[in-house]
């Protein structure tokens, strides 16, 4: 006879070859002498085979996204030079309207040059007049080129990606399915840049992601996505610089995170010269 | 003396190792995997790493439940390529002619193992549906999630690590008479 609450633990042990030599004899001994444990030996196989089975299954979806992080890694190769050279062409568009305005600037000069006044006025604060001029224009393109790419806005629909899904109509609501649907619902709000709402959404995600008995891949993802989402829905809110810098940080803080690259990159134009430009616009509007 | 004594410690740390272990060792053979279906099989590259994540899961069942143990007939880069290759072989695929690394003798056991590995999925799937819950959440979170007692039982609301523990036996015990 055995104890079935004991035998349970100790057979599990003896099938995933855990069990100290000296204890895998005594249990081989005892499976020779006792026909029931014996059965219930080979029964439990058979179970903690197919259950064993079924984990292997489930490590399929970690491959495919191993799989695709390797090509993501490999494809940026790729990218890079191709990004660097859309990088180029944007510095080369600017170049071409400075080009431009500067154009625009001589062209007036001439008449300036034949008007009465020039004898009056002595060289160098025509210079001065003319170098003031450029600076205006050149200060008024650069002032319209970092508002087009630097802004609020303009970051935040940069950065912004809606995941795929899927859909989420209907069905048992189970706490997952529940969890799917804010998640979904969250990224529409965030679509429909109704940032406010959207923050409370990614919250509700965030506890029941928690409650839903996720696996860890899944707990993380839903994670980053929240962490993430937060940081740009700050960002679009013109949150104070304390607030978004500390929701920011946190991103950073987390090697894991699967935005710390994107948030590295924000920082970097957070800080630049540009977004800087942008908010002494900000402040002369 | 083994003649694959690094691989035989690589098994070891996979039986016994976390995911991140397990992505290592992907992310290791995916290159050679991949450029030996892609010369041999004449498949694409995202053919090759189709069959590789289809062997990958041959590969893990294998490794985690002592199918594949010391001492190693062959190193594990071989063994990987000899499940492609059986698996390749079940979708209808071709091998003859390969200049071939892999011999046939390696890879007759595999295609055993691989049906074994399917019955045993199939069963266990089975079981588990008409088990009923809080067992079969229970069972998925221990044995298919690789929960901690901790998080189980937190997750379903029980008191301890000690109580999720003892729920488990109940639940395995209730599917070994499901068995009958």
């Amino acid at each position: 006879m055995h104890t079935e609450d004991y035998d349970i633990a100790t057979i599990e042990q003896y099938l995933a070859g855990q069990l100290e030599a000296e204890a895998t004899a005594r249990f081989e001994a005892q499976l020779a002498q006792d026909e029931a444990l014996k059965a219930d030996t080979a029964q439990y196989r058979r179970l903690f085979d197919g259950l064993g089975a079924l984990r292997s299954q489930a490590y399929r979806d970690k491959f495919a996204g191993w799989e695709a992080d390797a090509q993501l890694a490999e494809s940026a190769a790729e990218y890079a030079p191709v990004l660097e050279g859309l990088a180029a062409l944007r510095s080369e568009h600017l170049r071409g309207k400075m080009a431009g305005w500067e154009a625009a600037h001589q062209n007036k000069t001439p008449v300036e040059k034949t008007a009465v006044v020039k004898t009056l006025r002595p060289v160098f604060v025509r210079r001065l007049a003319v170098a003031a001029s450029i600076l205006l224009l050149v200060g008024a393109g650069l002032s319209w080129y970092a508002s087009q790419h630097y802004s609020a806005e303009s970051l935040v629909a940069d950065y912004y990606r809606m995941p795929n899904i899927g859909n989420t109509m209907g069905g048992e609501q189970t706490m997952r399915s529940r969890l799917e649907s804010r998640f979904a619902d969250a990224h529409r709000l965030m679509e429909k840049k109704s940032y406010s709402e959207a923050l409370i959404a990614f919250g509700e995600v965030l506890t029941l992601s928690r409650a839903a008995g996720l696996d860890e891949t899944r707990m993380r993802y839903y994670s980053d996505q929240v962490s993430w989402n937060r940081v740009l829905i700050l960002l679009a809110q013109k949150a104070p610089e304390p607030e978004l810098r500390a929701a920011l940080d946190q991103v950073l803080a987390d090697p894991q995170n699967e935005y710390q690259g994107k948030a590295e990159a924000l920082r970097g134009q957070l800080d630049g010269f540009w977004r800087k430009l942008v908010w002494y616009g900000s402040l002369n509007e | 003396m083994s003649n694959y004594k690094e691989d035989e410690s690589q098994l070891n740390l996979l039986r016994n190792g976390g995911e991140a272990v397990w992505q290592k060792f992907y992310d290791q053979h995916r290159s050679p995997f991949r450029a030996f279906f892609m010369q041999y099989g004449r498949m694409s590259p995202e053919e090759a790493a189709g069959l590789l994540q289809d062997a990958m899961v041959v590969f893990h069942y294998n490794a985690t439940t002592g199918r594949l143990s010391v001492p190693l007939q062959s190193n594990l880069k071989t063994y990987l390529i000899g499940i492609g290759k059986v698996l390749h072989r079940r979708k209808g695929g071709s091998t003859a002619g390969w200049d071939d690394q892999i011999p046939d003798e390696a890879v007759a056991p595999i295609a055993d193992r691989i049906a074994d590995q399917e019955a045993a999925a199939k069963m266990a799937r089975a079981l588990l549906d008409r088990i009923g819950e809080p067992c079969r959440s229970l069972l998925e979170m221990v044995y298919i999630k690789e929960f901690v007692m901790e998080a189980v039982a937190e997750n379903l609301g029980l008191p301890s690590e000690g109580a999720a523990r003892k729920r488990k036996f109940d639940c395995l015990q209730k599917m070994k008479e499901l068995l009958k």
